[in-house]
C-alpha cells in the first residue's frame, strides 16, 4: 500500500504527474494543479493517493528554492535534506550553492549561517644567523585538507546533508568537566561528531572520493623566503593556504622565524657585537687580527698607531651589522667589545725596565721619620663576594640584638663613637 | 407536487447560534425554524416537565437560569441540570448534540422528509481530535457526518459563489468571523473555484458575549453605586440582565441610544440606564484593538500584506458592530483609497451556506456551477514526531492541504541502535514537551551498524477526514511498523457514545410524549371553550321558548307543535356533540 518508488536521483517525476513541461511557470503549475486537483480528489470521486501525489508534486515545484533542490538532485534529496532530527536550514543549502555568498544577492539579508573562519596552522623555523645575515629559501612539504572536487565539500552525491545529531547543528558543544569536589568548568568546543559543521551525511549518500568527510589530503611542497634582516619571532604567512573545509574560509600557514644561537656574533637588532680579548702588550703597545665574518669576508681589524685600548672598552665599526629587512643594502654597525689581560706577576727586573719607560710614581709626602712612626700591615687576597655575603649576616644579627637589649639607644651612641 | 429529496443538509453548528443550510430549487436555502427564524439559539433547557430546544429554551431562560445551558467549546465543563426532578449530569457533546438534534428537525420539519447525512462546521482552529469529537456528537444526534469543515472555508465558499467574478485569477479573502463565543481570522485563497486556507488565527475566549459581559458590568456598578445593593451574586437577576444587554447591543448597531428597563431587578428596585453607542465602544475598545492584532496575527502567518486582500468578508452577528467594521475598514484603507467590506453575505447565513454547498458537493447534488468547486480542506494544526533533543520535527505543516502524504528519511542516534521510537506529536512550539502527544510505537530488531548508516522511513498518511496514519520502515531490512492516530484523548469512549446514543433516543421520546399531552390539553381546552359556547345558545334558546308560552297560553293547536319541533332542532344538536366527546375522552 505504501510502497515507495524506487530509491532513484529522479528530477523528472514531478514534472509528469503535473503534466507539464521542465520549464513550466508559476502560472502553468497552477493551471495544471487545479485543473487535475478538481479531477483526483476524493471529494470529486477521485484516488487519493494520486491526489496526495499532486500536492507533494504541485508543493514542491511552487517553491522555487525546493524546486531548484529537485532539479539538481532529485526527490530523494528532499526527504534526506530534511530528514535527521529536526528540520534543515534550507539557506544553509542555498549558501553553499553560491559558495558561501548570500543567496538574495547584495541587497537581501542572509537568513543563513555565518562562515567560520578556519584554523591556521603555525610552523617553527629554525634559521642561522648566517641565513639572516645572507637570507636564504627553505623548501617543506605540508599535508593539508582540501574541498573533494568531486562532490565540491557536500560530502554526499546529492548535496543534501543531515542536522548533526550531537550538536543539534550549531557545530558547538558544551562540555562539562570537574576541576573538584563542587567546582565545573564549562567549556564550549567544535562538535567532533560533524567537525564544527553542524551536518553530517548518511551513509549511503556519502561521496565515494571523500567518503563523507567533504575533504581530502593533499600533499604540498612550500618554498619559504627568508629575507636579509629577519628577525628573531617574524611570521611569514601563506594566506588560505590551511586545511580548507566547507562554509569555512580558509586559514593561513604561518612560519615563525626561531634564530638559532651563533658562537661568535650576537645580534641586537640591526647591530652585531664580537668578543676580544687583547694581551697588556697588545693594548699598550699596538693589536691586529683577523676577524671572519658571517658572510665568510675576512676583516682586518688594526688599532690606530699609538693608541692605547682600555679594559671593557668598545670599538665600533660601520656598515658590518646586520643588513635592515626590506632595506638589504643598508646595515647596522659591528661592535667590538676589548677586554685586556694583564700578568699576574713581574720578575724585579722587568719591574726597573718598566719604570724606567713608564712615567714616574706619585712622589711620597712623608719622612723616613715619620715611616717609622706608622704601623706597618700586609695586603692579602679577597673574594668580595664572600666578604659582602657575610657583612649582610652580621648586620642582620645585630640586628636582632637590639630587639633583646633594652639598651638600644646606648647601642646607637657606640655606633656613633 | 412532488418534491426532489435533499440528501444531505449543511449545519453551521455555533457557540450561540445555530443554522441550517440545503441545496434546493438548484440554490442554497436557508431554513427557518418554527419560530420564523433563521437562526436557532444553541440552548439547552431543562425543567420538572420536559426538555426545551431552540427558542422555546432561550425564552424561558430567565426564570430557569440553572438549568438552561449551551455547549461550551471553550473548556469543555460537565454541566449539572435537574430534569423531572433527577439531576443529570451532562457532557458538552450530550449538549451539542441536543442542538444539532434540535437543527435536524428544524429542516425536516421544512422539507417534509427525514434527513441523514450533513456536513458539520467547526472553528478553524479546532484540532483532530475536537473535529472526530463533533463527528461523535453528529452520530449521537442521528446524523451521518459526511464531513467536518472549517468556518472560515465554508463563508469564502459562500463569498465566491456569490461573486459573478469567480474566475478573474487569484483572490485572497480575509473571513473576519466575529460570533457569539470565538473569534477567528482566516486568510483563504480562492484559484478558480478551488479554495484553500492559507491561514487562521483565533481567539476561543472572545465574542459577542464577553462584548455583552463588559455592559453587564458596567450597569452593576451603576446599580451597586446608585442603590447600594450587589446584584451580581443573583442569577436570576443576572440572567436578565444579560439578556437585556444582548438587546442593547443589537438595537445600538442601529441606532445611537437605547435604553435599559427591568422592573424589580433585584430586592423591588428597578432598573433604568440610558446606554449609548459611544459607550458601548469604550467599555470594549480593548476587545476591539484585540480583534485588529488578530487580523494582524494572521497576515503574519499567511505572509501577505494587507494590499494583498481583495476581500474581506464577515461572518457571525457581532460583526454588524459598527465600530469593528470602521476598525476593519480603516485598516485596510491603504493610500487614499478606501476599502469597502463585503456586506452582500448575511454573516448569520454565511457558513452554513457554504456547509451545504460542501454538502452537495459530497452528496452527488448540485449543477454545474458546485460541481466546478474544490474544497481543499486543510490540517489545522502541525504534525511530526520527536527528534534528538525532543525537538519537534514537523513533517505536515499547519494548513497542508489533505489528504497529504509526507515521507522523511531518518536514521539511528547512536552505534548499534537496535530499536527506534517514534512518537507522534502535534502543535507549533518548538519543542515536543510544549506540544500534544498523539500516540507512538517502536521499529524493532535493527542490524547493528553504526549512526547515520541506516536509513529508516518516517511516513505521515493523512487521508480526507483528518486521519492521520504514521508509518516507520526501515528500508534496508524491510521492518514496518505503522499505528493510526485515533485521537482518543479527550474524547467520548464508544460505550460513552452509545449510552448517548440511547439517552437521545429516551429524550427523543419523552419529548415526543410530551408534545402529544400538549397537543391533547390544548385540544381538550379548545373543546371546552367551543361547549360553552354551545350550551350557551341553548339557554337562550330555551328562555325563548318560555317566554313565548307565557305571552301565547291561547294559541293554536299547530302552533305549539311548531315551537315544539323549533326547540327540539336545537336539543338534537346538544344530544349529538356531547355523543362524540365522550368517545374522545376515552381515547385519551
Amino acid at each position: 500500500m505504501f510502497g515507495r518508488a524506487p530509491k532513484k536521483s529522479d528530477n523528472t517525476r514531478y514534472y509528469e504527474i503535473l503534466g507539464v513541461s521542465k520549464n513550466a511557470s508559476q502560472d502553468d503549475l497552477k493551471k495544471a494543479y487545479k485543473k487535475a486537483a478538481i479531477k483526483n480528489h476524493p471529494d470529486k470521486g477521485g484516488d487519493p493517493e494520486k491526489f496526495k501525489e499532486l500536492a507533494q508534486a504541485y508543493e514542491v515545484l511552487s517553491d522555487p528554492e525546493k524546486r531548484e533542490i529537485y532539479d539538481q538532485y532529485g526527490e530523494d534529496a528532499l526527504k534526506e535534506g530534511m530528514g535527521g532530527g529536526g528540520g534543515h536550514d534550507p539557506f544553509d543549502i542555498f549558501s553553499s550553492f553560491f559558495g558561501g555568498g548570500s543567496p538574495f544577492g547584495s541587497g537581501g539579508s542572509s537568513r543563513g549561517r555565518r562562515q567560520r573562519r578556519g584554523e591556521d596552522v603555525v610552523h617553527p623555523l629554525k634559521v642561522s644567523l648566517e641565513d639572516l645575515y645572507l637570507g636564504t629559501s627553505k623548501k617543506l612539504s605540508l599535508s593539508r585538507n582540501v574541498i573533494c572536487s568531486k562532490c565540491s565539500g557536500k560530502g554526499s552525491k546529492s548535496g543534501a546533508s543531515m542536522k548533526c545529531a550531537g550538536c543539534q547543528g550549531t557545530g558547538m558543544k558544551v562540555s562539562i568537566r570537574h576541576l573538584g569536589p563542587s567546582m565545573i568548568q564549562q567549556m564550549q568546543h567544535a562538535c567532533n561528531e560533524c567537525k564544527g559543521t553542524g551536518e553530517t551525511i548518511n551513509d549511503r549518500d556519502r561521496c565515494p572520493q571523500c567518503k563523507g568527510e567533504k575533504v581530502v589530503q593533499e600533499k604540498k611542497v612550500l618554498e619559504v623566503i627568508v629575507e636579509k634582516g629577519m628577525q628573531n619571532g617574524q611570521k611569514i604567512t601563506f594566506p588560505g593556504e590551511a586545511d580548507e573545509a566547507p562554509d569555512t574560509i580558509t586559514g593561513d600557514i604561518v612560519f615563525v622565524l626561531q634564530q638559532k644561537e651563533h658562537p661568535k656574533f650576537k645580534r641586537k637588532a640591526e647591530d652585531l657585537f664580537v668578543e676580544h680579548t687583547l694581551s697588556l702588550t697588545e693594548a699598550l703597545c699596538g693589536f691586529q687580527f683577523v676577524l671572519t665574518h658571517l658572510d665568510s669576508r675576512q676583516l682586518l681589524i688594526k688599532s690606530n698607531p699609538g693608541e692605547v685600548v682600555k679594559p671593557d672598552s668598545y670599538k665600533a665599526i660601520n656598515d658590518e651589522g646586520m643588513p635592515m629587512y626590506q632595506r638589504p643594502f643598508m646595515k647596522g654597525k659591528l661592535y667590538i667589545h676589548f677586554t685586556v689581560e694583564f700578568p699576574d706577576s713581574l720578575n724585579p727586573d722587568q719591574v726597573k725596565a718598566l719604570e724606567a719607560v713608564l712615567p714616574p710614581k706619585p712622589s711620597s709626602q712623608l719622612t723616613d721619620m715619620e715611616l717609622d712612626e706608622c704601623e706597618e700591615t700586609t695586603l692579602h687576597d679577597v673574594n668580595m663576594e664572600e666578604e659582602t655575603r657575610r657583612k649582610q649576616q652580621q648586620a642582620q644579627e645585630a640586628y636582632d640584638e637590639d630587639d633583646d637589649m633594652p639598651g638600644g639607644a646606648q647601642r646607637v651612641q657606640c655606633a656613633q663613637q | 407536487m412532488a418534491t426532489k429529496k435533499v440528501k444531505a443538509i449543511g449545519i453551521d453548528l455555533g457557540t450561540s447560534y445555530s443554522c441550517v443550510a440545503v441545496w434546493q430549487h438548484n440554490r442554497i436555502e436557508v431554513i427557518s425554524n418554527d419560530q420564523g427564524n433563521c437562526t436557532t439559539p444553541s440552548y439547552v433547557a431543562f425543567n420538572d416537565n420536559q426538555r426545551l430546544l431552540g427558542d422555546s429554551s432561550m425564552s424561558q431562560r430567565s426564570m430557569n437560569p440553572q438549568n438552561t445551558v449551551v455547549p461550551d467549546n471553550r473548556d469543555k465543563p460537565m454541566v449539572t441540570v435537574t430534569y423531572k426532578g433527577e439531576e443529570k449530569l451532562l457532557a458538552p457533546e450530550e449538549i451539542s448534540s441536543m442542538v444539532l438534534f434540535k437543527m435536524k428537525e428544524v429542516v425536516e420539519a421544512h422539507l417534509g422528509h427525514f434527513v441523514k447525512d450533513a456536513v458539520i462546521t467547526v472553528p478553524a482552529y479546532f484540532s483532530n481530535a475536537q473535529r472526530q469529537a463533533t463527528k461523535d456528537v453528529g452520530k449521537i444526534a442521528g446524523l451521518n457526518v459526511l464531513r467536518i469543515i472549517s468556518e472560515p472555508t465554508a463563508a469564502a465558499i459562500a463569498y465566491g459563489l456569490d461573486r459573478k467574478g469567480l474566475r478573474v485569477g487569484e483572490q485572497n479573502v480575509l473571513v473576519f468571523d466575529l460570533g457569539g463565543g470565538t473569534f477567528d481570522v482566516s486568510l483563504v485563497t480562492i484559484y478558480e473555484g478551488m479554495f484553500k486556507v492559507k491561514a487562521s488565527v483565533g481567539d476561543t475566549h472572545l465574542g459577542g458575549v464577553d462584548f455583552d459581559n463588559k455592559l453587564v458590568n458596567h450597569l452593576v456598578n451603576v446599580f451597586r453605586e446608585k442603590h447600594k445593593k450587589d446584584i451580581s451574586g443573583n442569577a436570576e437577576a443576572l440572567v436578565r440582565l444579560r439578556s437585556a444587554c444582548e438587546k442593547a447591543k443589537r438595537i445600538l448597531s442601529s441606532t445611537a441610544q437605547t435604553t435599559i428597563e427591568l422592573d424589580c431587578l433585584y430586592e423591588g428596585v428597578d432598573l433604568y440606564a440610558t446606554v449609548t453607542r459611544a459607550l458601548f465602544e469604550e467599555l470594549n475598545k480593548d476587545l476591539f484593538m484585540k480583534c485588529m492584532e488578530t487580523v494582524e496575527k494572521c497576515l503574519l502567518e499567511a505572509r501577505s500584506d494587507k494590499i494583498q486582500v481583495h476581500e474581506i468578508v464577515l461572518v457571525g452577528g457581532s460583526t454588524r458592530i459598527p465600530k469593528v467594521q470602521q476598525l476593519l475598514k480603516d485598516m485596510f484603507s491603504l493610500n487614499g483609497t478606501t476599502k469597502e467590506l463585503c456586506k452582500g453575505i448575511n454573516p448569520d447565513e454565511a457558513v452554513a451556506y457554504g456547509a451545504a454547498v460542501q454538502a452537495a458537493i459530497l452528496s452527488g447534488e448540485g449543477d454545474k456551477k458546485v460541481e466546478e468547486l474544490l474544497l481543499l480542506d486543510v490540517m489545522p494544526i502541525s504534525i511530526g514526531f520527536e527528534g534528538a533533543g525532543g525537538v519537534m520535527s514537523v513533517l505536515i505543516p499547519k494548513n497542508t492541504a489533505i489528504p497529504t502524504k509526507k515521507e522523511r528519511v531518518c536514521s539511528i542516534f547512536y552505534d548499534n541502535q537496535k530499536s527506534l521510537t517514534v512518537k507522534v506529536f502535534e502543535g507549533e512550539q518548538v519543542k515536543t514537551k510544549d506540544n500534544f502527544f498523539l500516540g507512538k510505537f517502536i521499529l524493532y530488531r535493527f542490524d547493528p551498524l553504526p549512526k547515520g548508516v541506516s536509513q529508516i522511513s518516517v511516513i505521515f498518511d493523512v487521508d480526507a477526514d483528518g486521519i492521520v496514519e504514521v508509518t516507520a520502515e526501515d528500508q534496508a531490512k524491510g521492518l514496518k511498523k505503522k499505528i493510526t492516530i485515533n485521537s482518543k484523548h479527550g474524547r467520548l469512549s464508544p460505550e460513552e457514545i452509545r449510552r448517548m446514543v440511547r439517552d437521545s433516543k429516551r429524550y427523543k421520546a419523552e419529548d415526543e410524549v410530551a408534545k402529544k399531552k400538549v397537543k391533547a390539553k390544548n385540544t381538550l381546552e379548545n373543546y371546552a371553550y367551543e361547549m360553552r359556547e354551545r350550551a350557551k345558545k341553548i339557554e337562550e334558546a330555551v328562555e325563548e321558548t318560555i317566554e313565548w308560552l307565557e305571552c301565547n297560553q291561547l294559541a293554536e293547536i299547530e302552533e305549539f307543535d311548531c315551537k315544539k319541533q323549533e326547540l327540539g332542532r336545537g336539543k338534537g344538536h346538544f344530544i349529538t356533540k356531547i355523543h362524540l366527546p365522550r368517545q374522545r375522552i376515552k381515547f385519551f
